[in-house]
């Protein structure tokens, strides 16, 4: 085992980098702890400049946060995930993170991290460059969008359709009409698929917003509540509505 | 007599049929009565087949006009005109075929006693007409009330259910996990590096969570208190964070005693410390202030940092906050979030001014 062990913290709050620094030094003297940072931008710096063989990242951070700085030191050195709540360092586990640490640290658990880097050491560090962002936990529940120059907090329950325009997407609600760039078929997928459904590839409709639907010579259309408009609904998109 | 009888039987319904489109109707029963009054106070017998015709004419006019308003109403419209030129119609011709059944009667020579039983026969049938129709009618009135009740009832229940989930997203996202495992994590680190730091910190902790655990049920709190655990909140982030955050709280008196749906004016700081100030590594401040205007009060919360990075979230505070005031103000509550002056957001909401004691 190299008793020139090199490692950095980079961790926001200072007082938790301390009490790491001072635990990492009594279960495994030898540690070099060779840079701290409080924020991912600085820790960033460090991991090219000082290409430790540890770094031990808190997930939420300033600057970037610590699953951004796990990618960028892909391959190049053993991470260890600090983390208040597990929600998300299980995956990053999954994916060949060396350990995570939960905050309030626990001093036994510590020295089992340590126990598993010193045998982690010989070995090449894991890739962790596919570890993905912390992902959306649930549908689409609010949007940002700008009507008549303004900025409106519009909640998903309000919105009655969106339909594609020129280079935005229009989001119709009872009160008012406004514009987000988000394309529709990006947003089609986060959006919950029981509740929106796709009429044609330029308009999508919130099925509790639909007041009637009819077919005139075999073409289905839908109106919504409080609209004297009628959208008509594509060939490919009919099914939808045959359970209806 | 059984036609007074049943005279009076459909009379209420008749009545709570009547509407606006209904009213020519009126005359013609009221000669009908009239007319009935004159031949039994008089020669009852003489004018007996006349008024019973009469009384036959109407009461199918009445039928038919009934039935027929009850199809076009569930059919698709509610058109007074078109019940009102059925029902003329239905007056003429059950003159003329009264006229016609009288004369061919005279005709055969039959004595009076006996023509009339055809017209009772008339009567009858026209009886058998107007109570199922009156009990269809009854029955489709009934059903439009209960349907009418339930959807009261669903929309009660959705507000209701709103509110509670309301509550209880606000309650996960006090005691949101990453906020007190940081926290309690910090306590302990300083209690070694720093104990009257630490000492300090756990001082605001017990302070957020004495002010946050007492509201969770009620429906409003005052910003006094509102704005209290807000501080104590701010007061923790400050001491993790450092020299990143500063912050400021202003409010009126008046503003500091009025009702706000409790938690709302902290979903907006918790939103302005972890998507404004959190992300930025030189942090940044939050201003919060409360002024009341014109009945109103607005509350603001102001930072200066990241601003709007996605157009799209997930984030249910927001929206939770946004449907709470929909459900307990409707359309007099508004809340809007603009970019802020220096960079940042800035989030407001405005309410009617509820000053006064707790609910």
């Amino acid at each position: 085992m190299s008793s020139a062990a090199t490692a950095i913290l980079v961790e926001d709050e200072q007082a938790l980098r301390t009490e790491l620094r001072t635990s990492l030094g009594r279960f495994w003297p030898e540690l070099a702890i060779v840079g701290e940072a409080a924020d991912g931008v600085t820790g960033a710096r460090m991991l090219s400049g000082l290409a430790p063989q540890i770094a031990f990242l808190d997930v939420r951070m300033p600057g970037l946060n610590g699953v951004e700085l796990a990618r960028l030191a892909a391959g190049r050195c053993h991470i260890v995930f600090l983390t208040a709540y597990n929600d998300y360092a299980v995956d990053a586990f999954d994916h060949g993170a060396v350990d995570y640490l939960l905050k309030p640290l626990d001093p036994g658990r510590l020295a089992v991290t340590v126990a598993r880097l010193q045998t982690a050491l010989g070995k090449q560090p894991a890739d962790l460059s596919a570890l993905s962002a912390p992902a959306r936990n649930g549908p689409l529940q609010w949007i940002q969008a700008s009507c008549g120059g303004q900025l409106r907090f519009i909640g998903i329950n309000d919105v009655q359709c969106f339909h594609a325009e020129a280079k935005y997407t229009c989001v119709v609600t009872a009160k008012l009409e406004a514009h987000i760039r988000t394309p529709l078929k990006d947003l089609l997928g986060q959006l919950d698929p029981a509740r929106f459904w796709p009429i044609s590839r330029s308009a999508i409709v919130n099925v509790g917003a639909i007041d009637s639907v009819q077919r005139i010579d075999g073409v289905l259309s839908v109106r919504l509540v409080n609209s004297v408009r009628w959208l008509p609904v594509s060939q490919g998109y009919q099914h939808q509505f045959r359970q209806m | 007599m059984s036609t007074l009888s049943l005279k009076a039987h459909v009379a209420a319904p008749v009545w709570r049929h009547l509407r606006q489109a209904d009213w020519p109707l009126l005359p013609l029963i009221l000669v009908g009565v009239l007319f009935g009054a004159r031949v039994v106070g008089a020669q009852f017998y003489a004018y007996w087949n006349t008024w019973l015709t009469c009384f036959t004419g109407l009461l199918g006019a009445y039928v038919l006009t009934a039935c027929t308003r009850i199809v076009l109403q569930s059919v698709c419209f509610d058109n007074g005109v078109a019940c009102w030129c059925v029902l003329v119609a239905a007056v003429i011709n059950s003159w003329l075929l009264g006229n016609a059944f009288a004369h061919y009667i005279d005709y055969m020579g039959v004595p009076t006693s006996v023509s009339s039983l055809p017209r009772l026969g008339a009567l009858a049938v026209t009886v058998l007409l107007v109570v199922p129709a009156e009990v269809a009618a009854t029955r489709a009135r009934w059903a439009r009330r209960a349907a009418e009740q339930e959807a009261q009832r669903m929309r009660e229940e959705t507000t209701k259910r709103q509110l509670l989930e309301a509550h209880l997203a606000a309650l996960q996202g006090q005691i949101e996990p990453h906020f007190l495992y940081n926290t309690l994590a910090n306590a302990r680190a300083l209690i070694r590096q720093d104990a009257s730091a630490a000492e300090q910190l756990l001082h605001h902790l017990n302070q957020f969570l004495r002010s946050a655990m007492p509201d969770l049920r009620a429906q409003s709190t005052s910003l006094g208190q509102e704005l209290e655990r807000a501080r104590a909140y701010l007061d923790i982030i400050r001491m993790r964070m450092g020299e990143r955050l500063r912050f400021d709280i202003a409010a009126s008196e008046e503003a500091l005693a009025c009702q706000i749906p409790p938690l709302s004016v902290m979903t907006l700081i918790e939103n302005a410390i972890q998507h404004g100030i959190e992300p930025r590594v030189e942090g940044g401040s939050v201003r919060v202030t409360a002024v009341c205007a014109a009945g109103r009060l607005r509350i603001g919360v102001e930072d200066d940092g990241a601003g709007f990075q996605a157009e799209l979230g997930d984030g249910v505070g927001l929206v939770n906050l946004q449907e709470r005031l929909a459900a307990m103000y409707g359309d007099a509550a508004e809340l809007r979030l603009e970019p802020g002056a220096d960079g940042g957001v800035c989030a407001t909401i405005e309410l009617p001014r509820l000053a006064g004691g707790k609910t």
